[in-house]
């Protein structure tokens, strides 16, 4: 990618993270839970995050598994680790606001034991591509198509069945007042996964690159 | 009646006599003293409430403010983390490509920076003469 285009990228994306306080502090306070309701301004952001580049890791891992696709493999590493650093952000806020909302840090329901599901999934990714040695890759994509096929399922899982945790509805019917500072930080949070995942897979480019060297020198 | 008299009479026992009634005085009065405050009623039934008092309730300060150092701190460790690795790679690049147009022998350092295994395969001693399938 062109670094010009990237800086501006960076750029944006860092003015957007700096002026979400002014618009998270201005947002109103939600009736029943108050102040720490204010957490779902980084929580649903970090999850959404955390599907979109685990939607890449899919798509990366499917082009690798059933074409070969050396570039889709590197896309999937580098998302994996995306995934899992917003996932690990989600699971860290999320038991903060259900403290002081439900009372209690966690509840093994539907919602909460999938998305944990998922990030395991995908740190069991990780951990097969560190550990698991030559030939892990083609494994460790097929855990990757499983984990994204658990995605629907996190998402859609207060909507089936019966949790603590609060509708999908709620992001859609939110007042004006939350809507807008709601979505600015979503927007952050998404150009925020495309400058990871750019300069992750950037990363996994020039390790490739170095191995050809080094290939080329020992031959 | 015999034996008080004779206590009373006698100087050294009238003297402990009235040591131990000190004594005993003393004591039960650092024991009032130290007597814990009246006890609450006795309940005998539970009242429920809707809301509880604002002192007892947990603070929700503490825990938006946990909640966005951690995002923060995340982020900001992985963007270092990244920066990190690619500025070690592309040192590395920069070495190899220098020696390689110096005529100088490569030797790769230990991959246990790489966190993807793919080089491992890469890089592994080539295979003996017909083992290839």
């Amino acid at each position: 990618m062109n670094s010009r285009l990237f800086a501006l990228l960076v750029a944006i994306t860092a003015a957007l993270f700096a002026y979400a306080p002014f618009l998270i502090v201005g947002a109103p306070y939600e009736s029943t839970m108050g102040l720490v309701q204010k957490i779902f301004y980084v929580h649903v952001p970090a999850w959404f995050a955390m599907f979109a580049a685990a939607f890449v890791c899919g798509v990366g891992s499917a082009r690798y598994l059933f074409r070969g696709d050396k570039a889709g493999d590197r896309m999937a590493v580098s998302a994996a680790e995306v995934v899992v650093v917003f996932g690990l952000i989600g699971l860290i806020t999320g038991p903060l606001w259900a403290r002081k909302a439900w009372g209690i840090w966690w509840q093994w329901d539907a919602r909460l034991t999938m998305a944990l599901v998922v990030w395991l999934t995908f740190a069991a990714y990780l951990l097969l591509r560190k550990y698991a040695g030559p030939g892990s890759e083609k494994l460790a994509a097929c855990v990757a198509l499983f984990g994204v096929a658990n995605i629907p399922f996190v998402y859609q899982s207060v909507n089936w069945w019966r949790t603590v945790h609060p509708k999908t509805t709620v992001i859609w019917s939110l007042g004006p007042g939350m809507r807008g500072p709601f979505w600015w930080c979503v927007a952050a949070f998404m150009l925020l996964t495309v400058v990871l995942l750019l300069a992750r897979i950037r990363l996994e480019r020039q390790r490739a690159r170095l191995d050809e060297l080094y290939l080329l020198v020992e031959d | 009646m015999r034996t008080v008299t004779c206590i009373v009479k006698r100087p050294d026992l009238r003297a402990w006599l009235l040591a131990v009634v000190v004594f005993l005085t003393l004591n039960s009065l650092t024991g009032l003293a130290a007597q814990p405050p009246a006890l609450p009623a006795q309940q005998d039934e539970f009242v429920p409430i809707d809301r509880l008092p604002s002192q007892e309730e947990l603070p929700a300060t503490p825990l938006v403010m946990i909640a966005y150092a951690t995002a923060w701190l995340a982020i900001l460790v992985y963007l270092w983390s990244i920066w990190h690795r690619l500025a070690r790679v592309e040192r590395e690049i920069g070495d190899l490509t220098r020696r390689v147009q110096q005529g100088g022998f490569a030797t790769r350092p230990s991959r246990d920076q790489d966190d993807t295994g793919r080089a491992q395969g890469a890089l592994a001693a080539p295979a003996p003469p017909g083992a290839e399938r």
